[in-house]
């Protein structure tokens, strides 16, 4: 188990290098240097631009920056940022990171429970049109995009009933969480349900459910011990692949429901051309993928005993 | 997770057969059609989407303007025509474009495997890494950055074609360099099963080049895999096309737009929710529909993309 982790962590570097290149690559190819939209209308002294060029050392040959900004990130400096010099890049992530983490744990932990439970339901159910409705709500949640999901929350549940407010974070155990988290967990837990509903499907009928029935286990029991086990194990798969999305949060649901988190300070940052804050956190994200598809192995690794021989 | 190739494909049954018109299809390509109809036919509608009507802004719907009126009193209905011709001109050229690099990397790498194969696919993986709307964000501000500044002959008429289609263009650039990556791992999963079957082994032992073995027995044999493969890259793409242009990114005012009319919807959803509402339920719904059409697509396909109907 432990050089299998071992193995996993080592592979993932390659993918971080790809990331961070083709980040770097992006970021300096886009036109206009960070110090453009600060001044819009009075542009800024050449002599000052070449003075924080120098500070920043924006003038020195790019390979220089690659390599140099590689080596302070690898010992954990991120660099200052750019548009808010008071700061450190490392700050930054330390303010707005854990709020996204917050709410994309809880709203990927809503999204597990929930989809479970629909996959299930919907499958077991002897109601075809119980069945044809959860299958329509998943479809319908999986399509639309989560602005507009948030948006129409907003104007239902905070302009129309007045049950959560309209825009503004108060901490993730507030009503103002509501919103923003039931957006998030949506489109997850459909694809969760819907993968679900169909493992369910494809186990129920297999001998040892029969065999188990047969011995006269509890119906309970079977579902949950012989059947939901095996289903499980699409379903970590496919939480694991939303999860890194939404663990960083979405810069929609963030700024329209006023949440200062992650995802809206990367756009925040994209416009402004703040490279090292660009460059961080896009590595923070892939990061997060990452750690995503190792806790999916582990996850596999303790449902599905199968699985054991393979790692080894 | 990994597609798993299945191999009980091979005969594929007649579309007509599987695709028993069930209700809730009939209903989501009725809704379609109509959508590329209003689309086709929005020059011929009575109001202009650009004529501006300071004295009637934010009107709720009326038998003037069925729809109501904008923040600036344009025809909310004509907006949306032409919105949704720039949705699905989009969408369908970057799923093309996108579509044909998929299958051109998928091809190379599943056909000759080796080291172009691991390269490619270390590439592809490491690009799932990344953030997929956070990545089209930095993909855009590098094509719009480069176009509107570049003033090369190289790239003059690149550059013509931008300006002229208000933006959609850089739009078009921006998705198809997102969204190949899964048409890339079906294409070449695929073309791993196909180049091992006998009549390939037959023909390359009559002589025939490499180039023919591809274009006569391997592509042609991949073509319901792509087909699925495209049903994921639509939807995706008018998802993008409608993020990119709510941020301000995707095409550039004032040509209406979906993503856009949802943005400035939302800027004043509490007091004039019709803003929101319509292009909100006409983005819902195309999507809606397309993924049930997609849904049934893979179905006919592919029994095993059954299990949720996500990629990647």
């Amino acid at each position: 188990m432990f050089s299998f982790m071992l193995r996993r962590v080592l592979a993932s570097i390659p993918t971080l290098l790809v990331v961070y290149t083709v980040t770097f690559a992006i970021a300096h190819l886009t036109p206009g240097s960070p110090w453009d939209s600060a001044s819009a209308n009075r542009p800024m002294e050449p002599a000052a631009k070449a003075a924080l060029d120098a500070k920043y050392n924006l003038d020195e040959p790019l390979q220089v920056q690659y390599i140099g900004y590689l080596w302070g990130a690898v010992q954990g400096d991120l660099g200052p940022s750019f548009r808010d010099p008071s700061q450190s890049v490392a700050d930054i992530v330390k303010k707005f990171l854990p709020t996204s983490l917050a709410l994309g744990s809880m709203a990927i932990a809503l999204a597990i429970v929930m989809g479970l439970l629909l996959g299930v339901v919907a499958a077991l159910t002897r109601s075809r049109a119980l069945d044809t409705a959860i299958l329509f709500f998943c479809t319908f949640c999986v399509s639309l995009p989560t602005y507009i999901i948030t948006a129409v929350l907003i104007v239902t549940m905070g302009v129309g009933l007045g049950l959560v407010p309209t825009f503004g974070w108060k901490g993730l155990f507030s009503t103002s969480a509501i919103v923003p988290v039931v957006s998030l967990a949506l489109a997850p837990m459909a694809a969760i349900a819907r993968y679900c509903r169909n493992c369910v499907l494809e186990v129920m009928h297999k001998d040892f459910v029969r065999s188990a029935r047969a011995k006269g286990v509890k119906r309970s029991r079977i579902i949950a011990v012989h059947i939901l086990r095996n289903a499980l194990v699409p379903v970590v798969t496919v939480a694991g692949s939303y999860a890194s999305s939404v663990l960083v949060g979405s810069f929609f649901v963030e700024s329209i429901a006023g949440v200062p988190g992650f995802g809206r300070y990367f756009v925040l940052a994209v416009s402004a051309r703040d490279y090292p804050v660009i460059i961080a956190t896009t590595l923070v994200y892939a990061v997060i993928v990452v750690l995503c598809n190792l806790l999916v192995d582990i996850a596999h690794f303790m449902i599905d005993p199968r699985t054991r021989e393979d790692v080894r | 997770m990994t597609m798993v190739p299945s191999t009980q494909r091979r005969g594929v049954p007649l579309l007509s057969a599987s695709l028993r018109i069930k209700p809730g299809l009939a209903v989501a390509i009725a809704f379609l059609v109509l959508i590329v109809v209003v689309a086709a036919s929005a020059s011929f509608l009575p109001y202009d989407a650009y004529r501006q009507d300071l004295l009637h802004r934010n009107s709720p719907p009326s038998w003037n303007h069925i729809l109501g009126t904008d923040e600036l009193g344009r025809d909310m209905l004509a907006r949306l025509a032409i919105g949704a011709r720039v949705s699905l001109v989009v969408a369908v050229t970057s799923t093309v474009a996108a579509v044909l690099i998929g299958i051109a990397v998928g091809a190379i790498a599943g056909y000759k495997r080796g080291w172009i194969d691991s390269v490619c696919m270390r590439f592809v993986d490491s690009m799932y890494a990344f953030p997929d709307t956070l990545f089209a964000i930095l993909i855009a501000g590098v094509v719009k950055g480069q176009l509107n500044q570049s003033s090369t002959d190289f790239f003059s008429p690149i550059t013509a074609l931008y300006k002229m289609s208000g933006g959609l263009f850089g739009v078009f650039l921006t998705l198809s360099f997102t969204s190949w990556l899964v048409c890339a791992r079906i294409v070449r999963a695929e073309v791993i099963i196909l180049r091992s079957a006998e009549y390939v082994a037959a023909a390359r032992l009559a002589g025939a080049s490499d180039l023919f073995v591809m274009r006569r027995h391997i592509l042609p044999n991949c073509l319901p895999v792509i087909i699925v493969s495209a049903t994921f890259v639509v939807p995706s793409a008018i998802l993008l096309e409608a993020g990119l242009s709510f941020l301000g990114v995707g095409v550039d005012p004032p040509t209406p737009s979906w993503g856009a009319m949802i943005a400035s919807g939302v800027r004043s959803m509490q007091s004039y929710p019709h803003l929101l509402i319509t292009p909100a339920i006409a983005v819902g719904l195309t999507l809606l529909s397309i993924n049930v059409i997609g849904d049934a697509l893979r179905e006919h396909f592919d029994p095993s993309f059954r299990r949720g109907g996500e990629a990647s």
